[in-house]
């Protein structure tokens, strides 16, 4: 039989099939919308201990604990990008990009798509950015934030046993108040108002529409118009109890996000009303201190997720108060990083592992972070 | 002090060493379930491995439908059917006529009979899946994916069958002998197999016309009965 394919009607059958609905983690579950980088170095646990803008949202009841009133006011600036992802990002940098490049045979064409997909199955592209102003003292706190996170991955068997290819984002800007009181020497409670612009695109593309991931990869913003984005209302509370010692302090926290579920509107999935509960352990002098802490955050099982996704653990070294090395386990891949205070600028860089796949082990990225900060 | 910062850096250092390591310390703590576990083993390209966790769980949990997508694609696999390869070919492909010439250049190169029926195995885990839970109005987890793959591999099954008893001789003519070889019940079976995939694809026209066209066309050959009349047509296209 002379071998001549091309009525496309596999093709068609491809462009048939429809989004799949998957139970995966890349939307909003447990995590905050917003950590700080030198935070997610340590694990993730911020419950009992958070940096700067990160306090907002960890938990403001740590708000009260400092020697001094007014604790930050800057901004800050992360740039995100996983392992695989670099030279993506660099192509974008440059206003390159490879695949649509010219070619005059055939056979370079042919060679080029097949080398497209190639790519769409083995190299995840993970990158965005993060930006934080805020206002932190004593007592009150007040920041905005946003931060857009884009994934696109191709899967060559997903849970049916097929090829496909995904793509989310988390994409949130938001606007937070916080108030915080000591009731006693060793007691405080706080809490965050939050206005939320929420935009969690999650679509999955045919494997066969190459001018579709095409699009998206060139232009991962687009994803945005994926969906319509929801804005929303919520209240966050949290407690904390801090021992303090002459060279060891005891913190316990306790922090409910989004009381009531936070809705959104343009029929955007709620957040859910989760429970956390967090320990603390710091070791210090004057000017240096180790802080151990683990969080399990969702204690009730609001979304779902395993005990491993639902824990952080971490530990953070101060060293004269400027340098600032962290390692932990987020979600239980680990995750380290390196912070310098300077006086008006801060720099890090932060690693860690996420899970984006339906189970852990399934769909991991290796993720850099970093960051600059500039305030007092 | 000093004893102070030696412990704070042993800690420090001892957690960072650690969580060096790479793999997350709590996979071993979390119990994945066994379509989790042949969908790592597929992506690892252990697809016999995939088939043996399954195939024993579908027998013992025949009314568990969701896991049978999953282990069609890993007989599909095992077989050697590769869908990114056959994406990548009909990307690079050129005008074309029959659904047998259409498939055919997807498939793998030197399989044989065993490939074709554990094909044939993967199509029957399928149509296990009641009718009603297939395609969009069916389950919406594995709906769509189970009849998508259902009329890909039945028109896989029959072209893979039909190309068994193809060989090219130097002239690059199709060996008659070796396709007589071919029987009443092979014929049937690749007959029967594509007009179910053309019945199941009634929902994509393209689909449905094109594996309509290459059955119409069998039938308008000249012979006495269909295994006359599939060799005719194979053996002048």
């Amino acid at each position: 039989m002379v071998v001549k394919p091309g009525k496309i009607w596999f093709f068609l059958l491809c462009l048939s099939l429809a989004a799949l609905s998957n139970n995966m983690y890349a939307a909003k579950s447990n995590q905050s919308i917003y950590e700080d980088p030198y935070d997610i170095a340590a694990g993730g646990a911020s419950l009992t201990r958070a940096s700067q803008e990160g306090v907002l949202f960890a938990n403001p009841a740590l708000m009260p604990f400092g020697n001094k009133f007014f604790r930050w006011f800057g901004s800050q600036f992360s740039i995100i990008a996983a392992k695989d992802s670099v030279d993506f990002v660099r192509s974008l940098a440059s206003g390159s990009n490879t695949s649509s490049s010219e070619s005059s045979s055939e056979e370079e064409k042919s060679a080029e798509r097949d080398e497209f997909i190639d790519d769409i199955f083995t190299t995840p592209i993970h990158f965005g950015t993060a930006t934080a102003i805020s206002f932190i003292s004593s007592h009150f706190g007040v920041g905005v934030v946003s931060r857009f996170e884009p994934d696109i991955k191709g899967t060559r068997f997903n849970d049916t046993g097929i090829p496909a290819v995904r793509a989310q984002a988390d994409g949130y800007g938001a606007g937070v108040v916080s108030y915080a009181q000591k009731l006693t020497r060793w007691f405080s409670v706080g809490a965050t108002g939050k206005y939320i612009y929420k935009a969690e695109p999650d679509i999955q593309i045919d494997f066969a529409d190459q001018s579709k991931i095409d699009e998206i990869r060139s232009d991962p913003q687009a994803l945005v118009n994926e969906v319509t984005p929801g804005q929303g209302f919520g209240l966050d509370a949290g407690a904390l109890i801090f021992l303090q010692g002459r060279t060891v302090d005891y913190r316990l926290a306790l922090k409910a996000d989004d009381l009531g579920n936070t809705k959104f509107t343009k029929s955007q999935d709620p957040f859910r009303q989760t429970f956390h509960a967090g320990l603390g352990l710091t070791f210090h002098n004057s000017i240096d201190s180790l802080h151990l802490s683990l969080d399990f955050r969702d204690v009730t099982g609001a979304y779902e997720e395993s005990i491993v996704m639902r824990s952080y653990a971490g530990a953070k070294l101060i060293l004269r108060n400027y340098i600032g090395i962290a390692a932990g386990f987020y979600q239980g891949y680990p995750s380290y990083g390196i912070r310098l205070d300077l006086v008006l600028v801060k720099v890090g860089l932060t690693y860690y592992g996420r899970e984006m796949g339906s189970f852990i082990g399934d769909d991991r990225r290796d993720i850099y972070i970093a960051y600059f900060g500039f305030g007092i | 002090m000093s004893k102070l910062n030696y412990f704070f850096g042993v800690i420090t250092l001892s957690t960072l060493c650690f969580s060096c390591g790479g793999a997350n310390i709590g996979e071993s703590l979390e119990t994945k379930t066994p379509e989790q576990q042949a969908k790592e083993k597929m992506n690892a390209g252990d697809y016999q491995g995939a088939v043996d966790l399954l195939e024993p769980l579908a027998e013992s949990e025949p009314e568990v439908y969701s896991r049978l997508p999953l282990l069609a694609a890993a007989y599909l696999a095992v077989a050697g059917i590769d869908l990114i390869s056959m994406l990548k070919n009909q990307l690079s492909a050129g005008s074309g006529s029959s659904v047998f010439a259409q498939v055919g250049s997807f498939l793998p190169s030197g399989y044989n009979r065993s490939d074709v029926d554990t094909v044939k195995t993967g199509v029957d885990r399928l149509k296990r899946i009641p009718e009603n839970l297939r395609g969009s109005e069916g389950d919406p987890e594995y709906g769509e994916s189970a009849l998508f793959q259902l009329i890909l591999y039945e028109a896989v099954y029959s072209s893979m069958l039909v190309n068994l008893f193809i060989d090219i001789d130097i002239n690059g003519d199709i060996d008659l002998s070796k396709l007589e070889e071919i029987t009443i019940e092979d014929v049937r079976n690749i007959l029967s197999s594509l007009e179910s995939a053309q019945n199941n694809a009634e929902g994509s026209s393209a689909t449905s016309e094109a594996i309509g066209e290459t059955l119409n066309e069998i039938e308008a050959t000249e012979g006495a009965d269909d295994r006359e009349k599939l060799i005719n047509y194979v053996g002048s296209s």
